[in-house]
């Protein structure tokens, strides 16, 4: 039988606590508890259990053999004997939480001074169970924490990456203070000086391109007034080099609480896909060019072939009747048969003639309320990469009332494109920045309004003036001299009129007239 | 078939037309008529190639644009069925390639409608001296 070893002095019990506190760690510090309260307080054995799920879970267990005290097993369920038999059954509450019991056995009952020392121990237990189980959840929180920034990192780093590889940046716009930060992406698209990643929404539109600008700044500003999404294509002149880069933006508003303070878009670099979509048009407009001079070619050739037959026929006909004729003894029949062959040779030609006016005769015009405004706009539309790529500044001069005219709408399209294109093409020799297509609309009163295309090319010469609206006159090197006289009898199906003049102070303009309908 | 050709005058012996066109063919038939020629015709080079024709004809009046052989393509073979024939060429329409062609053949090439005149006048020099 061990003898029972003498309470512990107060300086061994400082000591012993002060070892305690310094045990931050949970599984370190309940075997030493144990194993203090075998040393300390006398007990021949000591458990830390917990309480869960029904069960008692022994935490940990120290022994006393004579002087030594050791640690045995923990982590497992104690038993109804373990329970009955404690002499001590010491509660392990700090802050209102229960930290478990400590379970003290002794051989004899132990003196006052050891229960004392044991319940001084327990107080001090408690409160080192409950610093050590903060302190392992802040490790564990921190432990989290570093994790989640990692891959925060590592997903910033994927989104940097892929916005290189995809040439699209981000951005956020927070409305109320007019701020729109950018992503590094962004800011290489848009060619921001180093380090300078957020910007002021005049500063962004500074960076538009100046004829895409107005209609970029009414598209966000109508779509920020309500909320909307916000979907532009537009071109930007890069703040460092001035290099014009075509841009697909889209803007969304993050609503919070049913309102929105800010905007978080994208913006993709399709200069190459719009490149691309531009050589693709010119080839195509190269080919029509082609295929049209080749139409016209075989045109006359086969108009040529037909018509000469019956020509040859008659010309022939008309030597033989004169030399019929013209014997001593004039043969009257055979000049007849002759003159009978000239009359159907002529027909024959007068129906090759007719047959191929009903191949190449327009369809009856189907006359209908057009808005004319969006008519023009619909025509823009189709030369838009006409005018980009020739760099063409566009001025449109559109009445705010919508103004309707009668007209058939594919003749119509038909004299804009071919107007447009015409001051295009009449401007291809003076520089890019003095090329401005002007297209303006005014209603010249109640009943008419009127059309005008003006460019600032180098104008139509005097003389050939009076001839710009004959069929087949030209002043192209590969034009027929078709467009002008057709646009012409269009306008003038339309009851109205075609006209053309030099501008001031250079340049031509093309007007014509329409009847409105209300 | 040579020494008949010498034997028979010129103007009796007569002139081929080939030409796919009814009203060109039938005209030039007229005209050489007018003009005091003997004539047979043949809307294709087949036809003449296999006709009676063929061996007494003095000239041959030849469309370009004849629906099965071509026009060359008959003069080429005329060059050895007949090498004495001399060949008019006459046509609708002529591209500069076939007007190239008839003058590396050495014949003349008339476009339709042709003078009356023309063509009588250079059918007359042909018998006369040979293709010009």
């Amino acid at each position: 039988m061990p003898s029972d070893p003498c309470p512990a002095d107060d300086d061994a019990l400082l000591h012993a606590l002060r070892e305690l506190s310094a045990l931050l760690d949970p599984v370190l510090l309940k075997p030493a508890l144990t194993r203090a309260l075998c040393q300390l307080a006398g007990a021949r054995r000591c458990l830390l259990v917990r309480h869960e799920a029904g069960l008692t879970l022994i935490e940990a267990e120290a022994r006393r053999d004579g002087m030594a005290v050791c640690n045995n097993k923990d982590h497992c369920i104690a038993g109804p004997d373990d329970l009955h038999t404690a002499t001590l059954t010491l509660r392990l509450s700090h802050r209102g939480q229960a930290r478990g019991e400590l379970l003290l056995y002794y051989d004899a009952p132990p003196a006052a001074a050891m229960t004392r020392c044991a319940h001084h121990l327990a107080a001090h237990a408690a409160v080192a169970l409950a610093n050590a189980a903060d302190h392992a959840q802040a490790l564990l929180e921190k432990e989290q924490l570093l994790c989640a920034e990692r891959e925060l990192r590592t997903s910033q780093e994927l989104l940097k990456q892929g916005e290189r590889f995809n040439h699209a940046g981000s951005m956020r716009y927070l409305v109320r203070e007019d701020l729109m930060f950018c992503s590094d992406e962004l800011c290489r698209i848009y060619g921001l000086p180093p380090g300078r990643n957020c910007i002021t929404y005049d500063e962004f539109a500074s960076i538009m391109h100046p004829d895409d600008r107005q209609e970029v700044i009414e598209t966000v500003n109508a779509a920020v007034a309500m909320g909307g999404t916000i979907r532009v294509e537009h071109r930007i002149c890069r703040q460092d080099t001035g290099e014009v880069r075509y841009l697909s933006g889209i803007g969304k508003p993050v609503w919070v609480d049913g309102t929105f303070t800010e905007y978080v878009g994208t913006a993709t670099d399709i200069t190459v896909r719009r490149q691309a979509e531009y050589a693709i048009r010119a080839a195509q407009v190269d080919m029509e060019r082609v295929s049209r001079a080749n139409t016209v070619g075989q045109l006359t050739a086969s108009i040529a072939h037909e018509i000469n037959q019956p020509l040859m026929s008659i010309v022939s006909n008309a030597g033989a009747s004169l030399r019929w004729l013209n014997r001593p003894v004039p043969e009257l029949e055979h000049a007849r048969a002759g003159l009978r062959d000239i009359i159907s040779e002529g027909q024959r030609a007068g129906g090759i003639i007719s047959s191929l006016q009903n191949l190449t005769r327009n369809r009856a015009p189907q006359f209908e309320r057009l808005n004319l405004a969006a008519l023009i706009r619909h025509t823009l539309t189709l030369s838009r990469s006409e005018l980009e790529q020739r760099e063409v500044h566009l001025s449109l001069s559109l009445p705010p009332a919508e103004v309707h005219v009668l007209g058939d709408t594919v003749q119509l399209q038909q004299v804009l494109l071919n107007l447009v294109v015409n001051a295009i093409d009449a401007m291809a020799a003076v520089p890019e920045n003095a090329r401005t297509l002007n297209i303006g609309v005014s209603c010249c009163n109640e009943q008419r309004v009127k059309v005008e295309i003006q460019d600032s090319g180098e104008g139509i010469a005097a003389d050939a003036m009076p001839h710009i609206f004959d069929a087949v006159y030209t002043t192209k090197e590969n034009g027929m001299g078709m467009g002008l006289a057709i646009c012409r009898s269009i306008i003038e199906t339309h009851r109205g009129r075609l006209r053309v003049e030099a501008a001031q102070p250079q340049g031509t303009v093309f007007s014509f007239d329409l009847p409105r309908v209300p | 078939m040579m020494s008949e050709g010498e034997t028979t005058p010129p103007s009796h012996r007569p002139i081929a037309v080939i030409d796919d066109d009814l009203g060109v063919r039938a005209a030039l038939c007229n005209l050489l008529d007018s003009a005091g020629h003997r004539h047979c015709s043949f809307d294709g080079g087949e036809d003449f190639l296999t006709s009676t024709c063929l061996p007494v004809a003095a000239c041959a009046i030849v469309d370009l644009n004849l629906p099965e052989m071509s026009g060359f393509e008959l003069a080429e073979q005329l060059r050895s069925l007949r090498p004495d024939l001399p060949v008019l060429f006459i046509s609708a329409q002529v591209t500069p390639l076939q007007r190239q062609r008839a003058t590396a053949m050495g014949m003349a090439l008339l476009v339709k409608p042709v003078d009356a005149d023309t063509l009588l006048v250079l059918l007359t020099s042909t018998l006369l001296y040979g293709p010009p």
